[in-house]
């Protein structure tokens, strides 16, 4: 998993580790609120599922890193779909500097699919939409990253 | 009976110096704690340490006093008539209270409403349509928690401050949509009178109980559905915008209800069935709300990008709305401990796909 100055492979742990760094240079202005959610990401491929977990502790955001299973995690809910969904967002993100039309998060997630966010429970799944904008402006942060190459 | 009288004898005596200072001997205080103060800066949990934190599941008095503090014999009664902690309270109200109030956002500021691209004629209608539906009903998610604010015990002030925050959310969605409607060449829509119905089932409530359940749980919960929906099909990013932000608060609202409703059944499950008859009424009214064109239309229009397509897939995305307003209520009612799915008062033909089964 090499990159150059100017890629980043995805789905990778230094991809949401840059994510994070990136996202976190903007949120530290406060003015979207403090957001406190641990947030697991599952990503699905034909050959492989990768789960990585991004905990929104307050006014930034920490990269958990990349696990096996989300059962020893205090993940609170899981957002989970195919890779290609995924990559078509962060394209689209890199291309228009944020998500538009049906790549926003909410707008993958919707009707449960091509995302899904499954919480614990019916509050657990709400909670990550009170923090809607938080993790629409993490996500958008990929903007500013290197030019993200599927894995 | 509180004196009230001037005590020119006290004046006379403080202006020779000789203070009372009863107020400094007599303080019960927790005097020389300390709180925690979280990372996020001194939140309401951080100060609920000591007596401070414990809230009386049946306050004695019915005082502004702030609980905790060394309170005078002779207050008078202000008249609280929900003085019954498990009628308001929930675990996450403290959270949702900084949450709120660190999470506000304004209108005016942070929509981009320069950005508004001109929209073909049905897109317009439709979204001017959806704007004046919901600058319509989120009001009343004002009014209610206002009718009822000062019927609260102040020893429940963090529920207070938390449906503060609530009436100050429903006034900026109010404010929200109806600029919208305003801001692009459209103008407000129609206005039904079954969702008037539905608000004034809401206002008319006889109890807390009631209006809590048909506002924050279900009525709430419809709407943070539409907010998502709205997201999904905005024909700009700047509707986009304005439900993410939307989405958010609503959201918070919904946990306070569904929470609420849970610490009230854990300490008396005797009250369910009251809950499940104000849901049979609320539902029989959603039934209606699924079948009114002024709700439906709009939305479908938006979701196949134009009324001639809305023909032909329209009513599919409107049923796949329905199907996920439904599914996520039911399952808040299974959260709060009160299981609908087998009771939910629907017809047959909009429970497709829907497990009713608890």
């Amino acid at each position: 998993m090499t990159t150059t100055e100017t890629e980043v492979k995805f789905p990778t742990a230094e991809f949401f580790d840059k994510l994070v760094v990136s996202a976190n240079k903007t949120l530290s202005d406060k003015t979207l609120g403090f957001a406190i959610l641990k947030l697991g990401i599952e990503i699905v491929s034909p050959n492989s599922i990768n789960r990585y977990v991004i905990d929104f502790d307050g006014y930034e955001i920490n990269f958990d890193g990349q696990v096996e299973s989300f059962d020893n995690t205090e993940v609170e809910a899981v957002v989970t779909g195919p890779q290609l969904s995924y990559f078509d967002m962060f394209k689209d993100i890199q291309q228009n500097s944020m998500a538009t039309g049906s790549n926003t998060f909410n707008a993958l997630t919707m009707a449960g699919f091509p995302l899904n966010v499954q919480g614990q429970d019916q509050v657990a799944t709400d909670k990550v939409f009170r923090f809607a904008e938080t993790i629409q402006h993490f996500l958008d942060s990929a903007h500013q990253m290197p030019t993200i190459v599927e894995q | 009976m509180t004196n009230t009288a001037i005590n020119f004898e006290y004046i006379e005596r403080a202006k020779r110096g000789e203070f009372d200072l009863g107020w400094l001997k007599d303080n019960k205080s927790e005097w020389g704690t300390k709180p925690t103060i979280s990372k996020i800066g001194l939140t309401l949990r951080d100060i609920s340490y000591g007596s401070y934190g414990d809230v009386p599941d049946n306050p004695k008095l019915r005082t502004m006093a702030p609980r905790g503090s060394d309170i005078d014999p002779d207050v008078p009664d202000m008249g609280y008539t929900v003085n019954t902690k498990m009628e308001v309270w929930s675990d996450n109200l403290l959270d949702l209270y900084e949450e709120a109030v660190s999470r506000q956002w304004s209108a005016t500021r942070d929509i981009p409403w320069n950005q508004l691209p001109e929209l073909p004629s049905d897109i317009e209608h439709s979204i001017c349509q959806l704007a004046t539906l919901l600058s319509e009903v989120e009001m009343v998610a004002a009014d209610f928690p206002a009718k009822w604010l000062w019927r609260i015990n102040h020893d429940f002030v963090e529920a207070k401050m938390f449906l503060c925050t609530q009436v100050m959310d429903e006034a900026r969605h109010t404010e929200v949509f109806r600029k919208r409607a305003l801001a692009n060449g459209g103008g407000l829509g129609k206005a039904k009178a079954v969702v008037e119905q539905f608000l004034k089932l809401i206002l008319d409530a006889q109890s807390y109980d009631e209006g809590s359940a048909l506002m924050h749980l279900l009525g709430e919960g419809i709407v943070l559905s539409i907010f998502r929906a709205g997201e999904f099909l905005s024909p700009s990013d700047v509707e986009k915008r304005i439900f993410r932000l939307c989405m958010q608060d609503e959201a918070r609202h919904v946990a306070y209800g569904t929470m609420h409703l849970k610490y009230r059944l854990e300490r008396d499950p005797s009250i369910a069935e009251d809950f499940h008859a104000y849901l049979d009424k609320g539902e029989e009214l959603m039934t209606v709300l699924f079948t009114t064109p002024e709700v439906i239309e709009p939305m479908a229009i938006l979701a196949a990008g134009g009324i001639k397509q809305a023909e032909e897939v329209g009513v599919f995305a409107a049923d796949i709305l329905r199907q996920r307003i439904v599914e996520e209520y039911l399952a808040r009612c299974d959260k709060a401990g009160l299981p609908r799915r087998k009771r939910i008062n629907l017809p047959a033909e909009m429970l497709t796909g829907i497990a009713t089964d608890d």
